[in-house]
Formats: C-alpha cells, sequence, structure tokens
C-alpha cells in the first residue's frame, strides 16, 4: 500500500494529472539493469509525459521524457549485455537569456545542492545539470523513480540559485590569478612534479571495486545535452 | 558505442580498477539481496566494517544553539577521512531516514572553476566545488534509499565513492595551480606537486550538505510521496 501511495504521489506531483489513472504499483522486485523498455514504463507509470526511446548510431539509447514542459534525457551506459545496462545517465541542458552563466554561480551550485551536478558547458552559455544513477546490484523501481523525481527538481533549484547570486558573470574573484612571469618552465615543473608524484604515490586503497566495473567517461554525452532544447530561465 | 567502451576503459585504467584484485570474501557484504527501505548511522557502519572499511565510528554533529544534530560516520580508507551523513530523516516518518550524504573535503589549493569543472564529467559520482570562504574542496555525493535499494547496491555506492575520491586526489595532485599567498602576493603558476590535505567537515559543512536535499525535498514530490 505505501507503494502504492509514493506512486500516486510522485506521479501526481510530477504532472498534476489524476491521481486515479496513474495508480499504478511500483514493482518490489529489484531491478538489476536499465533498458530502455524497463526506464520507459516506470517514467510512464509515475507520471512524465511524451517518453520516447532512440538509438544513436554509436548504439547508445536515449530516452526522452517531459516533467511539467521541460525535457529531460536518460541515457543508458554500460550495456555490456544488450539491451542491459547498469548507467542511467539523467540530464538536462539550462539556459539562460540573462547571457553566460558564470563559474562562480555553477560552483556555488554544486556545493549548496549536490544531490547531482552542474556542469558549465559551451562557455557558460549552458549549463548540463546531471546525475548518474547505478543499478549494479539491485534497485527498485521506487528508488529509480525517487532518483529522478528529485532529479527533475535541479532545474528549479538552479533557477532558484541563480536568482539569488549578486556575482556578475565576468569571474570576479576568482583566486586563480596567474603570474606567469615567474612561473617555472613548464618542462621543469612537469619533471618535478612526475618526481613528486612517483614519491607521493597514494596509499592503497582499502575498499575495492570487484573486478570488471565501470561506467562511463561522461564528457561527450554532457556536450551533446547541451545541444537540445531544455530549461530556459528568463530575466 | 566504441567510444563508450574506450571511455570505460580509460576509466577503469585511471582507476586502477583493470587491476584489481578479485573480490575478497571477507569484504562482502552480509545478506547481499535484502532489500533497504531506510538507513541509520548503525547499518552504514555495519556495511562499512563489513566492506573493510578502517576505524569506523559514528557521531552527533552540530545540535548547538537547538538546531537539531547530525549523525555522522565516519570512515578512514588509505589514509583518507571520509563522512557519511544520515539525512532526510523525520520529515516523513519519525525515525526513520531515507538518503545519505557523503562527503571529503580537502584543502583548496588554489584550484580553478575549469579544474572541478573537468573533474566533475571525469567522475561519475563526485560531486565536487569549492567553497572560497573556508578555503576548501569539497567532493560529495548525495544517495537516496527511499524506494528501495538493496545491501549490496548500498555497498557498492559507498565503495564507488570511495574509488572516485582516490582518483580525484590522484588527478588534483597533478593539477596546474596559482593564487594568491598570505601577503597578498601572486604565487607562481606551477603543478601541484604535493597531495593535497583533507580536512575533516566542521558541523556547518555537514549540515549544509544534509539540508541542500532536504531542501530539495521541500519543493519536489520526495516529501509528498512519502506522505502517510
Amino acid at each position: 500500500m505505501r507503494k502504492l501511495m509514493l506512486a500516486a504521489g510522485m506521479a501526481l506531483a510530477m504532472s498534476g494529472a489524476a491521481p486515479a489513472a496513474l495508480a499504478q504499483e511500483l514493482s518490489s522486485t529489484p531491478m538489476t539493469h536499465f533498458t530502455a523498455t524497463n526506464v520507459s514504463a516506470l517514467l510512464t507509470k509515475i507520471g512524465a509525459q511524451n517518453v520516447t526511446s532512440s538509438k544513436d548510431a554509436d548504439g547508445i539509447t536515449t530516452i526522452v521524457f517531459e516533467v511539467a514542459g521541460t525535457k529531460y534525457r536518460g541515457m543508458l551506459l554500460v550495456c555490456k549485455t544488450e539491451p542491459n545496462c547498469l548507467g542511467l545517465l539523467l540530464g538536462v541542458p539550462v539556459f539562460s537569456d540573462g547571457g553566460t552563466i558564470s563559474s562562480e554561480v555553477v560552483n556555488s551550485f554544486n556545493g549548496g545542492a549536490p544531490f547531482g551536478k552542474a556542469y558549465r558547458a559551451k562557455d557558460g552559455t549552458a549549463v548540463v545539470l546531471f546525475r548518474y544513477v547505478i543499478s549494479d546490484y539491485g534497485i527498485l523501481e521506487g528508488n529509480v523513480a525517487s532518483n529522478i523525481a528529485n532529479f527533475t527538481g535541479m532545474p528549479d533549484a538552479f533557477k532558484r540559485h541563480l536568482a539569488s547570486q549578486t556575482i556578475a558573470s565576468n569571474q570576479v574573484g576568482n583566486p586563480a590569478t596567474v603570474n606567469l612571469t615567474t612561473a617555472k618552465p613548464a618542462a621543469a615543473a612537469a619533471a618535478e612534479t612526475k618526481a613528486a608524484v612517483a614519491a607521493k604515490a597514494p596509499a592503497a586503497v582499502g575498499l575495492k571495486l570487484p573486478a570488471g566495473s565501470e561506467h562511463a567517461d561522461l564528457t561527450s554525452y554532457l556536450e551533446s545535452f547541451a545541444k537540445d532544447p531544455g530549461y530556459k530561465i528568463s530575466k | 558505442m566504441r567510444k563508450l567502451m574506450l571511455a570505460a576503459a580509460s576509466l577503469a585504467l585511471m582507476t586502477g580498477l583493470a587491476q584489481a584484485a578479485p573480490a575478497d570474501d571477507k569484504r562482502k557484504v552480509s545478506n547481499p539481496t535484502a532489500v533497504v527501505q531506510s538507513i541509520t548511522a548503525d547499518d552504514i557502519a555495519g556495511i562499512l566494517r563489513e566492506i573493510g572499511g578502517a576505524d569506523v565510528s559514528i557521531s552527533d554533529v552540530g545540535g548547538e544553539n537547538g538546531e537539531k544534530s547530525e549523525k555522522v560516520v565516519s570512515f578512514n580508507d588509505g589514509g583518507v577521512p571520509f563522512s557519511i551523513a544520515i539525512t532526510l530523516c523525520e520529515k516523513v516518518d519519525p525515525g526513520k531516514c531515507y538518503a545519505f550524504a557523503q562527503l571529503m573535503m580537502l584543502e583548496d589549493k588554489g584550484y580553478s572553476y575549469a579544474t572541478l569543472n573537468t573533474l566533475n564529467v571525469d567522475t561519475v559520482t563526485l560531486t565536487l566545488f569549492k567553497n572560497e570562504k573556508e578555503a576548501y574542496v569539497g567532493l560529495a555525493r548525495i544517495e537516496i534509499v527511499d524506494g528501495g535499494v538493496t545491501r549490496e547496491r548500498l555497498a557498492n555506492a559507498i565503495t564507488w565513492y570511495v574509488v572516485e575520491v582516490h582518483d580525484a586526489l590522484k588527478k588534483l595532485t597533478q593539477q596546474v595551480v596559482a593564487g594568491v599567498s598570505a601577503d597578498g602576493k601572486t604565487k607562481a603558476l606551477a603543478l601541484d606537486a604535493a597531495a593535497p590535505r583533507p580536512v575533516k567537515p566542521g558541523p556547518e559543512a555537514i549540515t549544509q550538505m544534509t539540508n541542500a536535499l532536504e531542501r530539495l525535498a521541500d519543493k519536489r514530490p520526495l516529501k509528498k510521496l512519502n506522505t502517510k
């Protein structure tokens, strides 16, 4: 019953639709993989709209869905045995018609609400908000739903954060002022660093991931997210 | 697909996963398929002890001036101190908590925003940020257990975080940094050869983490969907 209320409550909150039509029970069996089918079905179940999926030339499946008029993407990554994937990259680009978004704003947002991350793309003309969800060893539909629901709260949170900032977008206050006249020659500095790193190799890590654990490098995907229409912040 | 495989292989190499030893039986979590719907500090501490976390302890952080205190699980891995704050408590069901915030802090040696921006995409689970006022860099990850995850998923989530922090520390050690010294003079641009020093998170940093999710949940369905 609790699950039923969770699903209905979430769906209602996400879409504003009538609860009776959305009162579907979430599965209590842990899912160990994400697929286009199970993620799309869950999104529909919890009230996301216009859910579609497609595969690109590299074989990456992307699920596009809308919540309150904003388009989000869920990309399925680390698919060792198609169509089963271990990672779900949720992303949404944010644009401001106030111009570029400063590094300070992105940084302070990450510090204040690290539920996901904000990535400054395209020289600040876009910020991609994203969160990576891992299914390894079992995650219930309800948990994926909570991850998605909270993620869809990030654009509004970013908008509020941006509105609260008074810092100009010209990187005022960046302490990384460079004095090139006293900088060491690159080769000397590099050699020094190499020696120091070798001498200060990180201590052995106690906690270990099982052999074969892997998740993807996200850079290229996030830059591609920034090309999509997303969440617009008007002045 | 090729790009993905390369990326995955590259990450595996960077984190040393390619050479990772087979899972040690002693480090396997008990009841791996048991579903966890809410957590306590004891639950997290128990999992940490099972998977090999060192110096695991639980403390109450904050609580001054009548504010609520936070349960924080501290542990050590490879000489690096980690903190896990239990959060999203009381809001929904008294005595139950639905999320935890993992946090590791280190001194800010003048890392640029661009460096942190890059590391935010070079890592899967970490959110990196710098606090100019307190001169630290935070490496955080919030996990939600609301809705249910298996115990092994929880253990794996903590392990991913720890492994990625070690990897990020290695990368930060090799960064080009510059800055302003205490006397106001500009410091030279140089490769930062020394490993950044970890900083133990104080109550303020912990509260900031835990409040972040609570604030988000205030505005979003999580609060509503958990309403009885």
